[in-house]
């Protein structure tokens, strides 16, 4: 009985040690910092992107810390994991995020989670995500919802206007079943029309899937001039290349630009070599970017999100600085001003928060020598 | 072709099933409660070839039987340090089942967080287009792991029907207070059912880094599909769970010929709700009762 009452009062004294430390924390005079909200993927399927989206984030925030912060007061960023594409986990960080640390602004979340937009606009709580396209439909106006991510639609044009130069007309959509992949299925579908390109088919296997054997085959018995290939993530990117080799398949693949991940050259590039055509965003500030990024972290970013990462917490930087401080002024502001950006030199929002498209190039590009490289033609 | 083409693709998914599954049901034989983390198994192999072998370069073939010993040992401390604790006091099979999934999730999060999320890749076999047999395209290394885990599959049951260890095995899974009266120490059995079991998983690791590349999560869809092929076949046989893996991989495979291709888990499940509901003892439990 002792035992068990000592064993009380110790766990009772750790939480009021762990709960007072807590406010304290909070509390302390003098050192008021400006607290950012970030909300990425660090662990599951989708941190090779959270990871590096972070380092992006705290690259921007470490240099304008260290230039003397937003008029005198230090940036502090408050990170939470939602593991990947688990959109109660999204939510509950979210809440704790605007209900127990009070911030105004999120960076992220890491992907498509319909449902954490809609959260995020009950909350009236600004959401900056370097990679989110989908927002809630894709088509409904959001108020407090951004992405730095580039135009899906210009994309999946200029993928189009590539596969019709290179007489590509008969194509296979081969796609898993995450929302993110279905958006640019819906847009590839919408720019192949446009340049008059025939569909033969498409395919589509539960994310996460690996063994694409019996769809290779049936893709194979269609005689495909290319497969369009639309999936959320890099895994099954690589096991697809490999098969399509082992399969003696000899069509191009097309793929949405978020196949340019280093993790893919890592892995698979013998598999990807001449074989992967995609439109990558022809990023304005890459080597600046690049160089800045491998100096701090002595690697090389390995999603694409890290650039559009940095931009989004510049952006939100510039909010700050102009003395935007609620929800609603930071949201204002962003929608209404232009910021410098390393992927499109100037970055402006549209109506619906997605980046505007007349400020993107593409450049087709695929892998050559182990490299992403533009395409110069055959 | 096509026929031949499914055939073959089927072959390859059940190969690989099967030894997770065989491993599974060895444990479950004469353990009597799931040990989900034979999955964690699965992955934690693979990914102590990847370090030797990628990280650290050491050779090959010096790094595959290190990986598998690696992978037994696994086993069994997680049941020397885990599960033989809750046994003593008594845990439920519940409790055993929960804390299995635990470790599943444990060791993944540890592989997460040593090697990282991205997909690795072992580069020791260089993949090319594959020979064609019959029409069907199949590449050295699939034709290597049919092999392979045929021949491991037909030890393993030599073992099971011909060695003493196997015997008592095979004791200790009828009837623990017999074989105990008998002076089988359990508890021992209950180890090398972890080690071999572990160890056969150790192989399907390294199968699958070879085939399909290493990921954190990797243990949880095998462990998943070896389940199901257990549960086919018959759960605590491993002929059983042999049969039911392959008869699981052709059935996905030859399925989404004709549905369409997301469906290819779904099959899995329904098969395995089937089972469950209509024949929960699996294919050769039918056999058993006829014994009985």
């Amino acid at each position: 009985m002792k035992t068990k009452i000592i064993f009380g009062i110790t766990i009772a004294a750790i939480i009021a040690i762990i709960f007072f430390a807590g406010c304290t924390q909070q509390n302390q005079p003098g050192e008021e910092k400006i607290r950012i909200g970030v909300l990425l993927s660090l662990s599951g399927d989708a941190a090779f992107f959270g990871e590096s989206e972070l380092k992006g984030i705290q690259m921007a925030v470490d240099e304008v810390n260290e230039a003397g912060g937003i008029n005198g007061q230090a940036v502090e960023l408050i990170v939470e994991d939602t593991g990947t594409l688990n959109t109660p986990a999204t939510i509950t960080a979210l809440q704790k995020l605007v209900n127990v640390d009070g911030v105004s602004v999120i960076i992220g979340p890491t992907w498509d989670m319909p449902g954490v937009t809609e959260v995020a606009e009950k909350e009236k709580i600004v959401l900056i995500s370097p990679d989110n396209i989908v927002g809630i439909t894709g088509e409904k106006k959001l108020e407090y919802f951004f992405s730095t991510w580039q135009p899906q639609k210009a994309e999946m044009l200029a993928l189009a206007k590539f596969a019709k130069e290179r007489n590509l007309t008969q194509i296979v959509i081969l796609k898993d079943t995450d929302i993110y992949s279905e958006v640019i299925t819906k847009r590839f579908l919408e720019a192949v029309n446009q340049q008059r390109i025939n569909v033969l088919g498409s395919f589509s296997v539960i994310t996460g899937t690996k063994d694409f054997r019996t769809e290779l085959i049936k893709i194979k018995e269609m005689k495909p001039d290319a497969i369009m290939a639309a999936f959320v993530s890099e895994s099954p990117r690589g096991p697809l290349l490999k098969q399509i080799k082992e399969l003696d398949l000899k069509t191009p693949v097309l793929a949405n630009s978020a196949v340019e991940d280093q993790a893919l050259l890592n892995n698979f590039s013998q598999y990807a070599e001449n074989t992967v055509f995609f439109a990558s965003p022809n990023i304005v500030r890459e080597k600046e970017f690049l160089s800045k990024f491998e100096a701090k972290y002595q690697t090389k970013p390995v999603g694409p999100g890290a650039p559009n990462a940095y931009d989004a917490a510049i952006a939100i930087v510039t909010a700050y600085k102009s003395e935007a401080r609620t929800a609603d002024e930071i949201k204002t502001f962003l929608k209404t001003h232009t910021f410098p950006s390393m992927t499109f030199g100037q970055l402006q929002f549209d109506e619906n928060g997605f980046v505007s498209s007349d400020v993107t190039k593409f450049v087709i590009k695929t892998v050559k020598n182990g490299q992403f490289i533009p395409y110069e033609g055959s | 072709m096509v026929f031949t083409q499914l055939f073959v693709n089927g072959l390859i998914a059940g190969a690989i099933y099967a030894l997770v599954a065989a491993g599974f049901s060895l444990i479950y034989s004469t353990t009597k409660f799931v040990h989900f983390a034979h999955g964690a198994t699965v992955a934690v192999s693979a990914y102590f070839l990847y370090f030797l072998f990628s990280i650290l370069g050491i050779n090959f073939w010096i790094s595959v039987p290190l990986a598998i010993a690696f992978g037994a040992f696994f086993g069994l401390i997680c049941n020397i340090l885990v599960y033989e604790k809750f046994v003593d006091k008594k845990a439920s099979n519940v409790i055993l089942l929960i804390t299995s999934f635990g470790l599943l999730i444990l060791f993944e999060s540890i592989i997460l967080l040593l090697f990282g999320a991205d997909v690795k890749t072992i580069g020791f076999i260089k993949i090319s287009k594959g020979i064609e047999i019959a029409g069907a395209i199949i590449t050295p290394l699939q034709i290597f792991i049919v092999i392979s885990s045929f021949v491991l599959l037909a030890v393993l049951w030599f073992f099971m029907k011909k060695t003493k260890l196997g015997k008592a095995m095979r004791a200790v899974s009828d009837n623990k207070a017999v074989a105990e009266t008998l002076g089988i120490n359990a508890k021992k059995i209950f180890n090398w059912s972890f080690v071999i079991g572990s160890a056969i998983a150790g192989v399907a690791g390294i199968f699958v880094a070879l085939e399909q590349n290493l990921e954190p999560t990797m243990g949880t869809n095998l462990i998943i599909k070896g389940f199901t092929g257990a549960v086919i076949g018959g759960i605590g046989s491993a002929p059983g769970a042999i049969l039911g893996s392959f008869l699981l991989g052709f059935a996905e495979n030859f399925g989404i010929w004709f549905l369409p291709s997301g469906y290819k888990d779904a099959i899995a499940f329904v098969i395995l709700l089937v089972f469950l509901l209509f024949r929960p003892t699996g294919i050769l439990g039918i056999k058993r009762e006829v014994q009985k």
